[in-house]
């Protein structure tokens, strides 16, 4: 009996693991310590449109985002319009992406970031409740705390900042059509980048 | 500076210390690019620093693909890079395929009007990884000879490129089925395959991490690749096989074709024998015997009265044909429409079942005399169309009940293209008809049959036995699959709505006899106790989620489980239609030896039950190349599975579990 339990929830959680989490399913809950020191509850923010971000400025691909200014841009357009947008950073201490005080906060602003917090997953457990697996990898949640977006910030698979232009944002056209009251047309799409550093 | 002092040395020593790690994670690795000409083109060799890898052209869940751009002289083009076969790279639970060491692509380039003075150059835009990835571009160039047209070729750089099927001797085909693609790989003395040997081509289509071997033979792998999650469905496969041995073989086909039989012709032939061998065995069960008997004893009355009886026979025949093709017809409809449908698909439905209970009830209580079927559907010399419906009725009361061999055919015709398919199932029907046709045709057969007699009332009588716990089983079927407390109280009011129409129409016939009204009075008794009976037995079944002693539902991801836990696990696919299925569990899966030798070996035993639609099972019996239930796969630690056969006894299944190693207690 205990024995079935145990192995049932170490499926549950290999599972859970290995899925990402489902647009139309409830945003699994978490709290977070975020740059500046402060703990941030999704819980908390229920009637709020949620992003969250996962990112490693150091990941070629994220880089792609930020050095031409794109990333902060999008953060920028919809924290304006109300939208609550959460970077997290699920790097383990040690390993690539992993920043904490001041070198985080100095990081944050060279990067010309912008987002409504910076959370730090250092144990990992929120990204893998997410099932985020790359970096940047984006999930868009509604008021009522559903998943309406989970994948890929664009459509162009690259690490060439020129390509941002070319390609279909995800999260920019979830973000608008969610704005508009309407369905999300692409609610999945399989995210690009580096590997979490877990 | 010849000599430092001492503690200079040190802190010098220290900080070289301190650099070190910085070094390891991030050297600038040195990407060149080189390009020459080849036979077939160009080749771009690409070589980075031991340590580090570049992607293949799909780099799985992370990296990125070298991309190429070329500077041409004018009228030349390239075409698409052709990539060596990468390795497969597995870390924290991210698949990538990669490229180590040198990577040397092949490029076809088609020349056009010689460019004197004019190069050939490509820009590579690569990721280079090792734990942390850099993006960086490198070029190469290729000057034309001083007649402006390609150098001659050197020595082709090594390249291991993947071979086609055919020379490898395989044949390799794919289907989709729900959320899996089937890939089929089919060949002579194949090794042991590794846990993944496919590796897609097309980025993003499907999961890389879950185990793909469902099961492998000397002559055939079946391999399961899982979509991910949003991606449309493909038509095309494309990617490679590897494990082969030394090659490794591209393979590009159109989704949908039935994994090809191993002798192209002999594939169909072999499955129409069987269904002919099936069909002919299916006369034997008990759903069909009692009505071949009754045809059988009519043939008797037909040449006592010296009526012709090739004619009926034939007429017979065709109305099998019919109703074995017409099933077969809604069948490949079905599949036509996308629906993952298996041989059975007509009993998951309550409704044809509840008719099918009424007719073999009905049928029942004909044969225990309490009423005659109008003349003409026993009677050969009778109407035209008599032996007609008698053959419909042959097959459709032939439906629940599966023979050995008519479900290998099933199986095949189930994926079969339309027309092969067909074949199989005329060939069923043939089987099913041959007693009635050979009793016809050869002349002087039909004399066996004894001469018609009080006796033949008697075997009629006998033959309502079998019929009527068909009847009691079709009942368990119905509740299992219909539930609930209301279709038990359909049962309760239609049931005795049958028997005393029945019995009005019998009273009827026969100016009100006495007998007739007291079989009637026992068929009512004896069908209400049935019908109680099994609303007890079906009730717990149905609500508990099957939970009989170690049995638990079979799942994908249980089995996946399983699988990647390297516990070996025994699956039976059943259904409550299914009789095979119900003697199977009876005498041989619930027995006490059995049941323990599962245990001493630690082998899970998994029930999928497929007695209404789901097309995970639907997917499970495919993989193992089946089209209904039962179905017995047994599946050791080492992930090697075998299909046990139909109809089980003890000694298969301990048979079958002697390879497994016993547990230490």
């Amino acid at each position: 009996m205990i024995r079935s339990l145990i192995a049932t929830l170490a499926l549950t959680a290999a599972l859970v693991a290995a899925d990402p989490v489902a647009p139309g399913t409830a945003a699994p809950a978490f709290t977070l310590p975020s740059a500046t020191g402060s703990a941030v509850s999704l819980a908390s923010l229920t009637g709020k449109t949620v992003v969250l971000e996962w990112t490693n400025y150091d990941c070629p691909f994220v880089k792609k985002f930020y050095v031409g200014g794109a990333m902060p841009a999008l953060q920028a357009k919809w924290t304006a319009q109300g939208v609550v947008w959460l970077s997290i950073n699920s790097s383990a201490p040690g390993k690539q992406g992993h920043l904490t005080g001041n070198a985080l906060t100095s990081r944050i602003a060279a990067e010309k970031a912008v987002p409504s917090h910076f959370l730090v997953d250092s144990d990992g457990t929120v990204g893998k409740a997410y099932g985020a697996t790359t970096t940047p990898q984006m999930v868009v949640i509604d008021g009522k705390g559903t998943v309406v977006y989970h994948g890929a910030i664009d459509s162009i698979r690259s690490t060439d900042a020129a390509d941002v232009a070319k390609a279909t944002n995800y999260v920019d056209a979830a973000l608008t059509e969610l704005a508009a009251g309407k369905p999300v047309t692409t609610p999945q799409t399989k995210s690009y980048g580096c590997g979490v550093k877990y | 500076m010849v000599m430092m002092p001492l503690p200079a040395v040190v802190r010098w020593l220290f900080t070289l210390l301190l650099l070190v790690p910085v070094w390891g994670a991030d050297p600038p690795p040195r990407v060149t690019a080189s390009l020459q000409t080849v036979a077939t083109g160009v080749q771009v060799r690409l070589s980075i620093q031991d340590g580090w890898h570049l992607y293949w052209q799909q780099p799985g869940d992370s990296g990125l693909a070298p991309r190429l751009a070329w500077t041409l002289p004018p009228g030349w083009s390239a075409g698409a890079p052709r990539f060596p076969v990468p390795t497969r790279h597995v870390e924290a639970d991210l698949v990538t395929f990669i490229h180590e060491g040198d990577l040397v692509l092949e490029v076809p380039l088609t020349p056009g009007p010689p460019s004197p003075g004019g190069v050939v150059a490509v820009r590579v835009d690569y990721l280079v990884c090792r734990e942390s990835c850099l993006p960086g571009k490198v070029t190469a160039e290729l000057p034309l000879t001083a007649t402006g047209t390609l150098p001659a070729p050197g020595i082709p750089w090594p390249h291991t490129a993947p071979v086609d099927p055919a020379q490898a001797g395989i044949t390799v085909t794919a289907r989709g089925v729900g959320n899996d693609l089937l890939v089929t790989v089919q060949g002579q003395n194949l090794p042991t395959p590794p846990s993944h040997p496919v590796m897609p081509a097309v980025e993003g289509q499907f999961a890389l991490l879950p185990p793909q071997v469902v099961q492998a033979t000397a002559t055939t792998w079946e391999l399961r690749l899982t979509r991910s999650a949003g991606v449309a469905e493909p038509t095309r496969f494309s990617g490679l096989i590897t494990g082969l041995g030394t090659t490794t073989v591209a393979v590009d086909v159109a989704l949908g074709a039935m994994p090809a039989p191993a002798a192209e012709t002999g594939g169909w032939l072999a499955a129409a024998a069987a269904g002919l061998l099936g069909g002919l065995i299916l006369n034997l069960m008990p759903c069909v015997l009692p009505v071949l008997a009754l045809k059988v004893l009519a043939f008797g009355k037909a040449r006592e009265a010296g009526q012709g009886v090739v004619g009926p026979a034939l007429t017979y025949t065709a109305g099998i044909l019919t109703t074995w093709l017409t099933l077969g017809l809604v069948l490949l409809a079905l599949r036509a429409a996308g629906l993952s449908v298996n041989w059975g698909y007509q009993l998951q439905e309550p409704l044809v079942v509840l008719a099918l209970l009424v007719l073999f009830l009905a049928l029942s209580l004909n044969l225990a005399g309490v009423f005659e079927i109008g003349l003409a559907a026993t009677r050969v010399g009778g109407g035209r169309s008599g032996p007609f419906f008698n053959g419909v009725l042959t097959t459709i009361v032939a439906t629940p009940c599966g023979a050995p061999f008519a479900s290998v055919a099933l199986a095949y015709a189930v994926g079969a293209p339309a027309a092969e398919a067909l074949a199989v199932f005329a060939a069923l029907g043939l089987g099913l008809a041959a007693p009635v046709l050979v009793l016809a045709l050869i002349p002087g057969a039909a004399r066996i049959i004894p001469r018609p007699g009080p006796w033949m009332e008697d075997l009629k009588r006998l033959l309502a036995i079998p019929l009527l716990a068909a009847t009691g089983w079709m009942v368990w079927t119905y509740l299992a699959l219909a539930g609930g407390p209301t279709s038990f109280v359909v049962l309760v009011g239609l049931l005795p709505l049958v028997i005393l129409a029945a019995g009005a129409w019998g009273r009827f016939q026969i100016q009100g006899g006495r007998a007739a009204l007291a079989l009637t009075l026992a068929a009512v008794l004896g069908v209400f106790g049935l019908a109680a009976w099994t609303a007890t037995q079906a009730a717990p079944s149905a609500a508990s989620g099957h939970q009989e002693g170690p049995w638990e539902p079979w799942s994908q991801a249980r089995e996946d489980a399983l699988r990647t836990s390297g516990t070996p696990f025994f699956i039976d696919a059943t259904a409550a239609w299914c009789l095979t299925c119900q003697v199977n569990k009876r005498t041989t899966l619930h027995q006490e030896a059995v049941a323990a030798a599962f245990a001493r070996r630690g082998v899970v035993c998994l029930r999928a039950d497929y007695t209404a639609r789901d097309s995970a099972i639907a997917a499970l019996l495919t993989r193992h190349g089946r089209a209904s239930v039962p179905t017995y796969v047994l599946v050791d630690g080492k992930g090697r599975s075998s299909l046990l056969p139909d109809l089980l006894t003890p000694t298969i299944v301990l048979d079958a579990l002697t390879p497994i190693p016993e547990k230490s207690p």
